[in-house]
C-alpha cells in the first residue's frame, strides 16, 4: 500500500549520545546509534521544538538575473526538549532519572539523533517490510545534531507532571537524512550501462545501503564533452557526441561509489 | 456556463529537472508530460504548508524632473515556493509521498517548480495551458512535528534567478 500518512505521535525515535559517540557522524554505524540513550519516552510534546529550520540566506543575483537569487547560508538547528522529571531522583530503573542524569548539567556537549523514517514498530517487528524499528539498522535514515545543553526552565506548577525544558544549542555539526552504515556505504547506480543517442537526456537512479538516494549522492562525469550529469542524476549527452563515445558517470556518497557506463 | 467559479481539485504542482526543457521560456506539452523528468507531487502536498506565489517585486521608485506622479518600476521578481509534503508510513513504498520526500530531502538540488491552476492534477498538459514556473534550489528540509498531526517535510526553496508566470504551453 502506498501513500499512507504517518502520524507524528509514536513515529519518532530520539536518542542522546556522548560527545565522542561517533567515529564518522555523517554516517553513524548501527552499533553507535543503538549505544545511545533512547529518550523518546522521556520527552513531552509540550515545549518540544527541536530540529532543523530554514537556513540563513544571502541574496546575490548576478548581472544577468531578472528574478531574485538567494544562496543558502549556514544550516540552522536547535531548540527545546522538555523531559519529565523522575518521581525519585535515586531510582535508576526510572528512565526519566537516567535521561535527567545524562543532560542535567548545563554546558554538556553531546549528540541528539532523530529518526523520522516511516512507521515505528513498538516490538521491533516492522509493520511494513523493511520498516523502522526501535533498533537502528544499516540503511536507516537519521538526523545527527551536535548540541550543548543551555537553558533549564522547570515546569513545576499546576496539575501536569513536572518537566524540565532544556534548550539545546547548536554546535556547528549536523547531518540531515544521513544513512546509518555498518561500514563504507554501498552505492548502487541503475541502470549500470546505457546506450543513449547524441542529445538524449536520461535520468539515472542511485541507492545507498538499499535506500532511494538519487539526490543525496554526488554525481560526476568522466568526460563533460561527451555527457554532463546534474546533481539530480540527469545525464545530458552532448549533441555532437559520436557513435562509440564513452563516458563514465559516477555516484559517490561518503566513500562509497558506483558507476554508469554510457556508450553513445 | 457563465460566471462559474473554479473550486478544489483544479491544481497541479510539479518539480521538473532543469534539463526537461529545450527552452524553458517556451515549454511544450510533450516536455511537461515527460514523467521521467517532470514529477507531479500534487497529491503529497499539504495545503497549509505549501506556497507558490509571486511576491511584490523589488522596485525603483525614483522620479525624473518631469514626473507628475510617483513611478514604481519593478526590478527583481520575487517568487516564493514552499512545498510541504506528507511522509509515508511505509518508507519503501513506491508512491508519491516517498517520491516527494526523495526530491525534497536534500539541500542544494535545483528544480523548476511548476504550478498549473485550472485543471485536475492528473490531467495531462495540453497546448494552451498556462504554467507558472520558477527555477529554485532546495534548502535543508524541515520536519514538521506536532502532536495529533501527520509528519510532513517542508522545503523552503531558494529562488535562483528565473521565473515565468502564466507562460502559455505550446
Amino acid at each position: 500500500m502506498t501513500d499512507v500518512r504517518l502520524p507524528a505521535s509514536g513515529n519518532i525515535v530520539v536518542r542522546w549520545h556522548a560527545s565522542n559517540a561517533f567515529a564518522v557522524p555523517a554516517r553513524p554505524t548501527p552499533t553507535e546509534v543503538n549505544a545511545g540513550l533512547t529518550i523518546t519516552d522521556a520527552i513531552s510534546w509540550n515545549d518540544f521544538d527541536f530540529g532543523v529550520s530554514a537556513s540563513t540566506t544571502n541574496n546575490d543575483p548576478s548581472l544577468a538575473s531578472k528574478s531574485n537569487v538567494a544562496d543558502r547560508g549556514a544550516t540552522q538547528y536547535g531548540g527545546n526538549i522538555s523531559v519529565y522529571l523522575p518521581q525519585d531522583f535515586n531510582d535508576s530503573s526510572n528512565l526519566y532519572k537516567v535521561v535527567y542524569d545524562a543532560i542535567s548539567e548545563p554546558r554538556t556537549v553531546g549528540w541528539i539523533t532523530i529518526q523520522i523514517d516511516g512507521e515505528v514498530s513498538e516490538n521491533n517487528t516492522p509493520l511494513y517490510t523493511g520498516g523502522l524499528t526501535q533498533t537502528a539498522v544499516n540503511g536507516d535514515l537519521i538526523h545527527v545534531f551536535k548540541v550543548m545543553t543551555g537553558a533549564y526552565n522547570p515546569s513545576i506548577t499546576g496539575e501536569e507532571a513536572f518537566r524540565e525544558t532544556i534548550s539545546l544549542l547548536p554546535q556547528g555539526d549536523v547531518y540531515i537524512n544521513a544513512v546509518v552504515s555498518t561500514s563504507t556505504p554501498t552505492v548502487v547506480v541503475t541502470p549500470a550501462t546505457g546506450s543513449p543517442a547524441a542529445g538524449d537526456v536520461v535520468q539515472l537512479a542511485a541507492t545507498v545501503n538499499g535506500r532511494a538516494f538519487t539526490r543525496g549522492v554526488r554525481w560526476t562525469t568522466s568526460d563533460a564533452t561527451i555527457a554532463t550529469v546534474s546533481q539530480n542524476g540527469v545525464v545530458t549527452v552532448a549533441s555532437d557526441a559520436t557513435t562509440s563515445d564513452t563516458a563514465t558517470i559516477t555516484a559517490t556518497y561518503l566513500g562509497g561509489t558506483d558507476t554508469h557506463i554510457l556508450t553513445v | 456556463m457563465a460566471n462559474e467559479r473554479l473550486y478544489r481539485e483544479s491544481i497541479y504542482f510539479a518539480l521538473a529537472e532543469p534539463e526537461a526543457f529545450a527552452d524553458r521560456n517556451a515549454p511544450t506539452a510533450a516536455e511537461l508530460n515527460n514523467t521521467d523528468l517532470v514529477y507531479n507531487l500534487t497529491c503529497a502536498l499539504w495545503e497549509e504548508d505549501t506556497q507558490f506565489t509571486l511576491g511584490d517585486p523589488d522596485t525603483d521608485d525614483g522620479l525624473t524632473y518631469c514626473s507628475k506622479a510617483g513611478i514604481v518600476s519593478p526590478t527583481f521578481d520575487n517568487p516564493t515556493v514552499v512545498f510541504g509534503a506528507l511522509r509515508d508510513a511505509d518508507r519503501t513504498a513506491a508512491g508519491v509521498f516517498n517520491g516527494a520526500f526523495e526530491r525534497l530531502a536534500f539541500p542544494d538540488r535545483q528544480y523548476i517548480a511548476i504550478l498549473r491552476i485550472g485543471k485536475d492534477s492528473d490531467v495531462v498538459w495540453a497546448a494552451g495551458d498556462l504554467a507558472r514556473m520558477a527555477l529554485v534550489a532546495t534548502d535543508q528540509p524541515v520536519d514538521t512535528l506536532s502532536n495529533s498531526e501527520n509528519i510532513r517535510i517542508v522545503q523552503n526553496f531558494l529562488p535562483k534567478g528565473w521565473s515565468r508566470w502564466n507562460l502559455p504551453v505550446s
